[in-house]
């Protein structure tokens, strides 16, 4: 096969690649051209003079940065303390946007050194011995509402996570948590358990960085289980795997109930991130009569027999295809046992 | 650790263009590269050695050859009105190409638009004879003799296609706080996906050709006290296809032969929903949260259509499907001492089916109908209450309590006892009851971690019985009684500041209820996860970081023998080591270099036992994947990098699902028409890449 064959521009047909280019550069042309009433906007924080990054940095940033000092340096220590310029945070022009001082506190002890020779903490400073709630209160007072509203009552908040535990406020534009490809590095520096299952040959496309964490789960707290973004397991689940919504003619009762019953999201050694291999699967509820007593069998060649299939190929859903639920009205008992 | 870790790169990052910059840089120039936001496009060709089935499900290469590696992060902001302009794009020359726009004033108003493709290839080759893959009438082609491989090899897949848009917009202008937000997107998946005739076993594919729209529009109130978020999301599935008539090439669809499959409905989901919080003094939030679901099927009911296929006259030719979900959950978060914290939740969530119960098989015209509808609902109440006490020297104790009472349909086919449509016994009641105590210690700038532990007690109420006494005598996985003991011990070390360590235990032990009665069932579950991970930072210029994962995962049930014959018993156990290794530095001030290594093996083994025979054991399962990345980028000047990356990945699996035992390639039976599926149980591959990068402001 031929490189332009296998260049993927060309391989899934130009047009494919041109539509949604196309129709992206024109519709944000078009929104861009929209007028923007500028006095909707809070009133900007412009920088006064002396300051260098926001508002009223000045009396913080004549020590955290090092422009005009060529030996080692504040700045090369903590390079990352302006680059809070490139982010939403260092939009002045948005009147919302914070000062130092609004999350570390006026700190007015820290501009001088002490007794001791040594400068005190700001007010507020961000480190492990500080108690996670009072880091929080420098974002909640802002952050507060929609995503966030269950923040107070959610498993992080109570678990002494802070804010900055997983944000990196001081980033250089790209936030680990907030950037789809490397949340998960965030995620995992505590949720071990999910790493491993991640790792299993099946697994959602989270590794390959198609799907990420804050897909299913608001780590800021929901009124789901488990933290995700929606009431329930199956209306998560539902938000892109809407033909399991049914109802079907035929239900399948876990099926209604909750897709983990059967299927662990995060990965699994069977395959469709089944919790198990087929049949023993099935045979959590059913294994008492016919031929679901089968025992699992490596069969030695082409067959046919039902009960010898269950371990191999698709196992039960060899034949009881229509497992999520069937829509057959067929007359004939088979149909409600997921077969049409 | 992570702190540790970003102030590495940062550093390392900030040394470097001080190195090669600083002869040529003004103090200001410094500061433009630190806080000035800038923007990258990086061009390039990559190639693979060789296919890559197991490894390139999703990521849009998974056959061998050249792809273009396109990408570009392009982003501006207007300083002086807060204008952002965004246009990001990953894998573009990929079929799991993204593309993201956004467009916004910030505070005031945005919009953003959104593209999604991604690719899920089936990790195997068929060779078939089927004729119409991807339509609705699919015949059975010549068949094939056994390990022939005559038919054609097909490779089964799905792709997904997503359009989003979204819109921003504060309404201060109508109420200060006030916001609107909606979203839309639109996504197509097509494809086919392996599936059977449903009579014995045998080859069909599923068509996929769905489309899903959803669409959201929220308001927003934000004030210091009160928070409110109330608003609609709508969600609509279509399928352009609803029945599949497989058959023989003797058979006519629409007449008696073939098989008649069906497929999902179309169906539709409406919620309208508030939420809020309200902090009625410093220390004390309330929140709440209520919605109601209004979730729809009405749809022309195809195999009702088709005269040759048997109905009973009163099973329905329109399914008109409903289910209504309702939610109300309060909440309170309070701090009634300095060092107490307490959070209290109640929830009441109800799913209800109203869904008429059809009469679905039965003796024309009169019955007796031997087959409904199963309309199934749930009322779930469930309770939390927790509390944290900070003890001395930053230990800190939670104790919290979690209840959940949930009432569920138990359907019932017909009246006779046993009723002959159960096929598991079912519950009408089911009660858990969690317990949870952990011991943390924090603030620290070394040590810190916690020891936690949780019981679980779930029962019920009695069982409706099954359809027989063979059924009857299986306490089913999820609604069994069941004692949970959990226990989780973690600790984050620290002791300087190059040196990170991470230990993490977890055990979890699950018993089931059985009885004389009901025998038969999942007895006992075990999972333990065990792993370390370490950072350590070598020197200002080089850092490595390294973990290693232990996970087990074992379920033992019984169940009655074949042919209703003595007891059989199996265990599973899984078994899941991982390794990971990441070293990453500068090796001048123009070259970056880094490495990347992972490795996983998965083993697998089930253990079978029948007290009335003989049992031929299934061969253990043993899957490893190992992935070595490397990558080297050399600056080119200020505003160019130059990047090669070279990949190298083996896998290599046991796994004998589609295999014989004889090693031959799975092959459907003698009476079929001998498609068969090729797995490819070594896979290396190699891949090596090339990017320009330009980098501006």
């Amino acid at each position: 096969m031929g490189m332009r064959e296998r260049l993927g521009i060309f391989k899934g047909g130009l047009a494919r690649l041109l539509w949604p280019v196309s129709a992206t550069v024109l519709a944000f042309g078009l929104v861009s051209g929209l007028a923007v009433n500028a006095e909707d906007t809070p009133a900007s924080n412009k920088l006064g003079k002396g300051d260098t990054v926001l508002k009223g940095d000045g009396k913080c940033t004549g020590c955290h940065d090092d422009s005009d000092n060529p030996s080692p340096t504040m700045l090369e220590e903590r390079p990352w303390i302006l680059s809070i310029a490139k982010t939403k945070h260092g939009t002045v022009a948005d009147g919302r946007t914070p000062t130092c001082a609004n999350c570390h506190g006026e700190s007015t002890s820290h501009m001088k050194k002490g007794p001791d020779g040594k400068r005190p903490a700001p007010d507020r400073a961000f480190k492990k011995t500080t108690p996670a709630a009072i880091q929080d209160e420098a974002c909640t007072s802002c952050h507060k509402g929609g995503n966030h509203m269950f923040w107070s009552s959610s498993a992080h908040a109570n678990r002494g996570v802070a804010c900055v535990s997983c944000h990196d406020i001081h980033n250089s534009g790209h936030d680990k948590a907030r950037d789809r490809k490397t949340q998960t590095e965030v995620c995992f520096g505590c949720h071990k358990e999910q790493r491993a299952q991640m790792n299993r040959p099946s697994h959602h496309p989270v590794p390959e960085g198609k799907m990420a964490c804050s897909d299913c789960h608001n780590p800021h707290g929901s009124s789901g289980p488990k933290q995700l973004k929606k009431d329930s397991v199956n209306e998560t689940c539902y938000m892109c795997h809407t033909e399991k919504r049914g109802p079907f003619i035929h239900n399948h009762q876990p099926v209604t109930e909750d897709c983990s019953i059967c299927h662990n999201a995060h990965g699994t050694t069977a395959t469709n991130l089944l919790k198990q291999r087929q049949p023993l699967l099935c045979q959590n509820c059913h294994s008492s009569d016919s031929h679901r007593t089968q025992l699992m069998q490596q069969l030695p060649g082409r067959s046919t027999s039902t009960g010898a299939l269950g371990a191999m190929a698709r196992g039960c859903t060899n034949c009881h295809t229509n497992i999520h639920g069937g829509n057959s009205t067929e007359n004939n008992a088979t149909v409600g046992r997921f077969r049409r | 650790m992570s702190c540790t870790k970003k102030r590495f790169e940062l550093t390392a990052l900030a040394t470097a263009l001080m190195v090669v910059y600083a002869p040529a840089m003004a103090a200001d120039k410094d500061l433009e590269l630190i806080s000035k936001i800038s923007s990258s496009v990086s061009v390039g060709v990559g190639y693979w050695n060789n296919d890559r089935p197991q490894m390139g499900i999703f990521d849009g290469m998974r056959d061998d050859g050249a792809y273009l590696l396109l990408d570009a992060d392009i982003i501006s902001r207007n300083d002086d009105t807060g204008t952002w302009t965004s246009l990001s794009t990953t894998n573009l020359g990929l079929d799991s190409r993204e593309i993201n726009a956004e467009y916004n004033v910030q505070g005031n108003w945005g919009v953003t638009l959104d593209y999604n493709q991604t690719p899920r290839e089936a990790p195997y080759t068929v060779n078939t004879s089927l004729i119409g893959l991807g339509t609705q009438e699919q015949v059975v082609g010549p068949a094939i003799a056994t390990g022939a491989l005559t038919g054609a090899n097909v490779q089964l897949g799905t792709e997904r296609q997503k359009y989003g848009l979204g819109f921003y917009k504060n309404l201060n202008f109508l109420m200060p706080g006030l916001a609107f937000k909606a979203n839309y997107s639109h996504e197509n998946k097509e494809g086919n996906r392996h599936w059977g005739r449903g009579g014995a076993a045998e080859f069909a594919v599923e068509p996929i050709d769905y489309t899903t729209r959803q669409f959201e529009a929220i308001f927003d109130y934000t004030s210091k006290l009160l928070q409110l978020s109330g608003g609609y999301i709508g969600s609509w599935f279509e399928n352009a296809n609803d029945l599949v008539c497989s058959r023989t090439a003797a058979q006519t669809c629409g007449a008696v032969g073939p098989f008649y499959l069906t497929l999902p409905f179309d169906n539709q989901a409406h919620q309208a929903y508030v939420s809020g919080a309200y902090h009625f003094t410093p220390t004390m939030t309330g929140t709440f949260k209520a919605s109601y679901t209004h979730a729809t099927v009405d749809e022309a009911v195809p195999t009702a259509g088709i005269a040759a296929i048997p109905r009973y006259v009163g099973a329905p030719t329109v399914f008109d499907a409903e289910v209504n979900t309702t939610l109300v959950q309060l909440g309170l978060t309070a701090h009634p001492m300095p060092k107490l914290n307490m959070v209290a939740n109640l929830r009441y969530h109800d799913v209800n089916d109203e869904t008429p119960r059809y009469d679905l098989i039965g003796t024309n015209p009169a019955g007796p109908v031997t087959g409904h509808g199963t309309p199934l609902s749930y009322t779930t109440k469930s309770g939390k209450l927790e509390g944290t006490y900070s003890l001395q020297q930053g230990y800190s104790l939670v104790a919290g309590i979690d209840y959940s009472d949930q009432e569920r349909t138990v359907p019932v086919g017909s009246t006779a006892i046993p009723d002959s449509e159960r096929y598991v016994p079912f519950r009408a009641d089911l009660d858990e009851i969690t317990y949870r105590l952990q011991l943390r210690k924090s603030l620290s700038e070394t040590l810190n971690g916690s020891l936690a532990y949780l019981y679980s007690d779930r029962d019920g109420s009695s069982f409706a019985a099954g359809r027989n006494a063979a059924v009857d005598q299986i306490a089913p996985l999820h609604i069994a009684d069941r004692e949970r003991n959990k226990i989780r011990l973690t600790a984050d070390w620290a002791p300087t500041e190059a040196l990170g360590v991470q230990l993490n235990l977890e055990t979890s032990r699950d018993e089931y209820g059985m009885s004389a009665a009901r025998p038969h069932g999942v007895h006992e579950g075990e999972a333990n996860v065990y792993s370390l991970d370490v950072s350590y930072r070598l020197n200002e210029a080089w850092q490595v970081s390294a973990w290693y994962s232990h996970d087990t995962n074992e379920i033992y049930q019984t169940g009655r023998g074949p042919g209703g014959a003595g007891i059989k018993d199996a265990s599973q156990d899984d078994t899941g080591n991982a390794v990971g290794l990441n070293l990453a530095g500068t090796i001048n001030s123009r070259l970056k270099v880094g490495a990347d290594v992972s490795w996983v093996k998965e083993e697998s083994s089930i253990i079978q036992t029948w007290t009335a025979g003989a049992v031929t054991q299934v061969p253990d399962i043993t899957s490893t994947a190992t992935r070595i990345k490397l990558f080297g980028e050399y600056a080119l000047n200020k505003n160019a990098d130059l990047r090669i990356d070279l990949i190298h990945e083996r896998w290599k699996s046991d796994d004998w699902t589609w295999f014989f035992s004889d090693g031959s390639n799975f092959q459907y039976g003698t009476a079929t028409d001998g498609t068969a599926v090729i797995v490819d149980p070594k896979q290396n591959t190699t891949f090596a890449g090339i990017r320009y990068i330009y980098k501006f402001r």
